[in-house]
């Protein structure tokens, strides 16, 4: 467990440390800001618009940050980092359960602190906060695990560029396998289903989400997070590292 | 390594089956429960989910592009259309691209405003937005031609009486101009028919009271508790239904006094709707117990409520006057019957 919060550390620190991600946070939050001058150009529906655009910014930002997984695995396996760290007593599944983990919480943190921001704009302009729209961006939030947990998979067996573009690809796919939902196993098992976390509309909307609902999403994000992660363990297994 | 395979394998199937599970249910369940009849429509499958947020935009460049011409005319109607169009994919609960964009494109292509508010009108998460059947229902009566009208009604499977009543149930309580329209589109539906046995339908002020009188005679069977009853939103919305009837009674007797078809249907409106309701014969105006004259029109009516005995108006079982019928007449009719004599 040591070692799993050891590299879960390290990916934190690392992303930490690039001023990019400041400047996505507050550039994220200026342009949610500035939807509330849309009022005229939008006859009135700037409301509903910085709501949309929170939730659309804060996902590009999940995205982001769970894509950047792809670039340090291949990244540490090509300059041999990861060789030197899996030479010690760590598991190769250890190594990559900690970078997951370590990518989770860094996502959860900035697109969290991305929905404080929102909460605060919000309140200011309009002076109210509705329930549904925080769950919508916590359901954004809770999204980063199947995420990262693609891009581990496929940053095990690919290079770096083909990796996230890999990721990307899988992701926005993700969010249209719905009308496979009749096929058992395969649908929800193997192939993720990210659309389950887009309730968007309805949280613009103001529709009641329910927090169990909110809860068996989360458990299904871990499932499939564990599914993902142990095919990449196996994978990662038998590949050889020089 | 063998056994770190088979750790792994199992790992795989399991969490495969157990995500499979929730994933279902999850899709079934809880999201048609939160969001009925939640369907995905084809252009929202390329959005990544963003479907929303693009509608949004989208919206936004059509108020700049409507803003960019003069009027809407045959040359621009269909970029407008297509625009709407777009923009209700991505987004089926825009209601104010149904209002808006609707009432924009009424004029010259008022079939294709028609079945966009239709489709609005069809979305159960706007299921209490009387607004967009309001719309529908006036665009068909005013705008659509009457060559595109039956084509119309019969590719949408709706309507304007269809359209009227959906946004009188849906506003609560009923809108007036709503109610208005509803009776009007159902009289329209009896113009130059036969209504009764003897009473043809001459023309649009005939037609609406005749309207009127169906749906007091149907919110008569409702309160009788009769089985063949059907709901009538429009009586929850009048609160004097009798009143009404006379006023348009009397407005159409006043323009066709001679018309045999209008003295039957108030004949029958009296008979079948008014029981126990006085009105003056020529004007309809109503009078109260003991008039002898009608105070609209002067014209001499059939005194009720008064002492058959002294002519003082009656107040309650007896004449508060003269107290006429006596106690007396009234105890012969209350003793006992004899018992029986004992042999």
């Amino acid at each position: 467990m040591n070692e799993i919060m050891a590299i879960a550390g390290g990916t934190w620190r690392r992303i930490l440390r690039m001023r990019v991600v400041y400047f996505l946070i507050i550039c994220v939050l200026i342009l949610i800001g500035s939807a509330y001058n849309y009022d005229i150009l939008s006859l009135g529906m700037h409301k509903q618009l910085m709501m949309d655009i929170s939730l659309v910014l804060n996902t590009i930002a999940a995205i982001l940050i769970t894509v950047s997984i792809t670039f340090e695995i291949p990244k540490e396996l090509k300059e041999g980092v990861a060789s030197t760290l899996l030479s010690k007593p760590l598991g190769r599944t250890q190594y990559l359960i900690g970078k997951l983990v370590g990518i989770i919480i860094t996502a959860v943190v900035i697109t969290g602190l991305i929905t404080l921001g929102f909460i605060f704009l919000y309140n200011a302009a309009f002076g109210e906060v509705s329930g549904s729209m925080i769950k919508g961006h916590m359901l954004v939030m809770a999204s980063v695990m199947p995420m990262a947990a693609i891009g581990v998979l496929f940053s095990v067996f690919m290079p770096e560029f083909l990796a996230a573009t890999a990721t990307v690809i899988a992701i926005w796919l993700a969010h249209s396998v719905t009308s496979l939902s009749k096929i058992k196993f395969l649908y929800g098992g193997i192939i993720p289903d990210l659309n389950l976390y887009n309730l968007r509309a309805e949280a613009v909307s103001g529709i009641h989400i329910g927090w169990g609902y909110m809860i068996a999403v989360v458990i299904w994000g871990i499932v499939f997070s564990i599914f993902a992660t142990a095919v990449a363990s196996l994978i990662f297994s038998y590949k050889d590292l020089k | 390594m063998k056994k770190s395979l088979v750790i792994h394998i199992l790992v795989i199937l399991i969490a495969a089956a157990a995500g499979s599970m929730i994933a279902k249910t999850l899709s079934d369940d809880y999201q048609n429960k939160i969001s009925p009849n939640r369907s995905i429509k084809p252009a929202s499958r390329t959005m990544c989910g963003f479907n929303k947020f693009v509608a949004d935009v989208q919206w936004m460049l059509f108020i700049n592009y409507c803003g960019s011409i003069d009027s809407i005319k045959d040359q621009n109607v269909d970029e407008v259309y297509n625009r709407l169009a777009a923009i209700l994919r991505n987004d089926p609960d825009f209601q104010k691209a149904y209002e808006i964009g609707a009432l924009m494109i009424s004029i010259k292509k008022s079939d294709k405003a028609v079945e966009l508010l239709k489709q609005g009108t069809d979305n159960p998460r706007l299921s209490t937005n009387w607004k967009i059947p309001f719309l529908a229902g006036f665009v068909m009566n005013h705008n659509v031609p009457k060559e595109k009208l039956a084509e119309l009604i019969k590719s949408i499977k709706a309507d304007s009486q269809w359209f009227f009543e959906t946004a009188a149930k849906r506003s609560s309580p009923p809108e007036p101009h709503v109610i208005s329209s509803l009776m009007r589109a159902k009289a329209e539906k009896l113009m130059n028919k036969k209504w009764k046995t003897d009473i043809n339908v001459v023309n649009e002020k005939h037609a609406l009271l005749c309207a009127w009188i169906d749906e007091a005679t149907a919110s008569t069977k409702i309160k009788a508790g009769a089985e063949e009853a059907n709901f009538s939103v429009v009586q929850s919305s009048v609160k004097d239904m009798n009143q009404k009837l006379l006023q348009l009674a009397a407005q159409l007797k006043k323009a066709y006094p001679d018309n045999q078809n209008v003295l039957n249907t108030i004949a029958y409106m009296k008979t079948s709707c008014m029981k126990g309701q006085s009105a003056c014969e020529a004007c309809l105006a109503t009078y109260g117990p003991g008039d002898k004259f009608c105070s609209a029109c002067g014209s001499p009516v059939a005194v009720y409520g008064i002492c058959e005995k002294c002519g003082v108006v009656k107040r309650g079982a007896h004449c508060s006057a003269c107290g006429y019928p006596p106690k007396e007449a009234e105890a012969p009719a209350k003793a006992p019957a004899k018992a029986p004599e004992k042999k």
